[in-house]
């Protein structure tokens, strides 16, 4: 890991040693959303499994600057791996087809893809070849190309809007992957120039999540004298801190906004060392969206009609499930047939998508079962 | 719910939707490599009856009259398409005298080959020549099957 590992200056975690979800679609009519949902739910739950299990909570979702590729996966990691697939979770989608393209690399042999857009265009990063390091791509109309870097070696494409768009991180000149002494920073990249967004005021890092169609950036980084990362709106070249939650008494008070909508409302979450909790920022104001009884609630996607997703540990701090936040209430998604389910993404319709864990065995839900 | 996990992939992981319902993540595909994929939706066939069958059920035939000609245009993704798969026909007793399946022996014509429609290039349509003259009076559904799946219909009566 070449990125900084603080858990006080960034939000980056290490990948090796973390479970993989299965992707997870939850598809809701609006017009019978809740309750609808909310029946199939507590349907499903109660044919499940109740047997506990400890699964480390995926931590995935947070950006990480790659240098090594996934040979070096521990191997329990790569058994997680093996057992996961992808799965939707619907109520008017259950019968949809898919037809999957994959993105392909900028010449190594990996590629992560973590948005798209309403034109089909995604972002992600991906292996250059013949080296072990990552850049960030735009993918559009079946050709994947490399974003380069503010000048360092690595960067991740994070999000897109629909002018195309884009943003995430990047190391900076004079950087060195290899060492762990890389410091990365937000940029934006249009009209074919990737530019650094700085930071807020901090001399460390800063990392650009989001990009509604106004250009309105959303993202997290360093104040000045690195005492927190607090999540920020870059708008009209200005880029302004929005604070964090007051989570009580804790080591710190840091916070990162991680999506934002066409209305400038944006969504994210507030941590302190010892909770963690989604917020929604509407208006000028840093809502506490709490969590679903848990220590920890995370927020990564909102719709431009202001619902939120993420996922958030239950009461027992045992396993994240997924949360739709619509309405001042968050619901919880519940699970599919694994122990925690995670949300990251929502579209206009209200359609969620994620990731899941299976229960060790899948035998008692088959991948063609259509539970309602 | 459902697992729609790509033939091939595992360890799938998606991260947005955007508003065409296309999903983006990444995962290992077939060639055992961690790679980004995209899922575009496949919207499915919807045939669309064709005169003299009016759609909305109206037409009404002289059983008399012989053959009552079964057309169905094509429609994918929402575009009309002229690449016609391979089709059959089924049609249903709604009304008058015994409601149910009706067996093709009573609607074959000597023009048709079973019951598989005849695919008109021209004019991009499925054709099927219905035989009236043994059905009888009474109302009628006729569906039209593509891959196991009926994806459109249309209604007459027979007088």
């Amino acid at each position: 890991m070449a990125w900084k590992e603080s858990s006080k200056t960034a939000p980056f975690e290490k990948r090796e040693g973390m479970r993989h979800p299965k992707s997870l679609q939850v598809c809701l009519p609006p017009a019978i959303w809740p309750n609808d949902f909310v029946s199939q739910i507590a349907s499903l739950k109660s044919r499940l499994s109740t047997r506990k299990k400890y699964v480390p909570p995926l931590m995935r979702h947070v950006p990480e600057l790659k240098v090594k590729g996934p040979s070096n996966e521990k191997n329990d990691d790569r058994l997680a791996r093996g057992m996961l697939g992808l799965l939707a979770a619907a109520s008017t989608c259950f019968a949809q087809q898919y037809a999957v393209t994959d993105l392909g690399t900028l010449g190594g042999i990996y590629s992560v893809a973590y948005h798209l857009n309403n034109r089909g265009d995604a972002v992600g990063y991906s292996q250059i070849t013949g080296s072990a390091v990552y850049d960030a791509f735009l993918y559009s109309n079946g050709i994947m190309t490399d974003l380069g870097t503010l000048g360092g070696s690595g960067s991740q494409a994070l999000g897109i809007n629909n002018t195309g768009q884009v943003v995430g991180l990047s190391y900076t000149t004079g950087n060195n992957p290899f060492n762990g002494a890389g410091i990365g920073h937000a940029f934006i990249y249009s009209g074919g120039v990737m530019t650094d967004l700085g930071t807020l005021g901090g001399t460390l890092t800063s990392s650009a999540y989001a990009i509604n169609d106004a250009g309105q950036v959303v993202g997290s980084a360093e104040t000045t004298g690195n005492t927190a990362v607090h999540a920020f709106l870059y708008s009209g070249g200005v880029m302004t801190d929005l604070g964090a939650l007051d989570l009580g008494s804790g080591s710190y008070n840091d916070s990162v906004a991680t999506a934002i909508n066409t209305g400038g409302q944006a969504a994210g979450y507030s941590f302190n060392g010892f909770l963690t909790h989604a917020f929604l920022y509407s208006g000028g104001i840093m809502t506490d969206l709490g969590t679903l009884g848990g220590q920890t609630g995370f927020a990564f996607g909102i719709n431009n009609r202001g619902d939120v997703v993420g996922f958030s540990q239950t009461t027992g701090n045992a396993f994240n499930h997924a949360f739709l936040y619509s309405g001042g209430v968050m619901t919880d998604l519940g699970t599919l047939g694994g122990t925690y389910s995670e949300g990251f993404g929502i579209n206009d319709l209200g359609e969620v998508v994620g990731g899941h864990t299976p229960q060790a065995t899948r035998l008692f839900m088959p991948s063609s079962t259509v539970a309602e | 719910m459902k697992d729609i996990n790509p033939a091939g992939w595992s360890d799938t992981d998606a991260r947005g939707i955007n508003d065409s319902g296309q999903i983006v993540g990444f995962g290992i595909n077939p060639q055992g490599q961690e790679h980004g994929f995209i899922l575009t939706p496949i919207i499915p066939y919807k045939a669309s009856v064709q005169p003299p069958i009016n759609a909305d059920g109206s037409s009404i035939f002289n059983a008399s009259r012989g053959v009552v000609p079964v057309k169905f245009t094509l429609i994918q993704n929402g575009t009309q398409t002229c690449a016609l798969p391979p089709a059959t026909i089924s049609a249903t007793r709604t009304a008058g005298g015994t409601v149910g399946a009706i067996d093709e022996a009573s609607y074959l014509s000597p023009a048709d080959n079973g019951s598989n429609f005849r695919i008109d290039a021209n004019a991009c349509q499925y054709v099927y020549n219905l035989e009236a003259s043994e059905l009888g009076v009474g109302i009628y559904r006729v569906d039209i099957t593509i891959n196991g799946s009926v994806v459109g219909s249309g209604s007459f009566a027979l007088k």
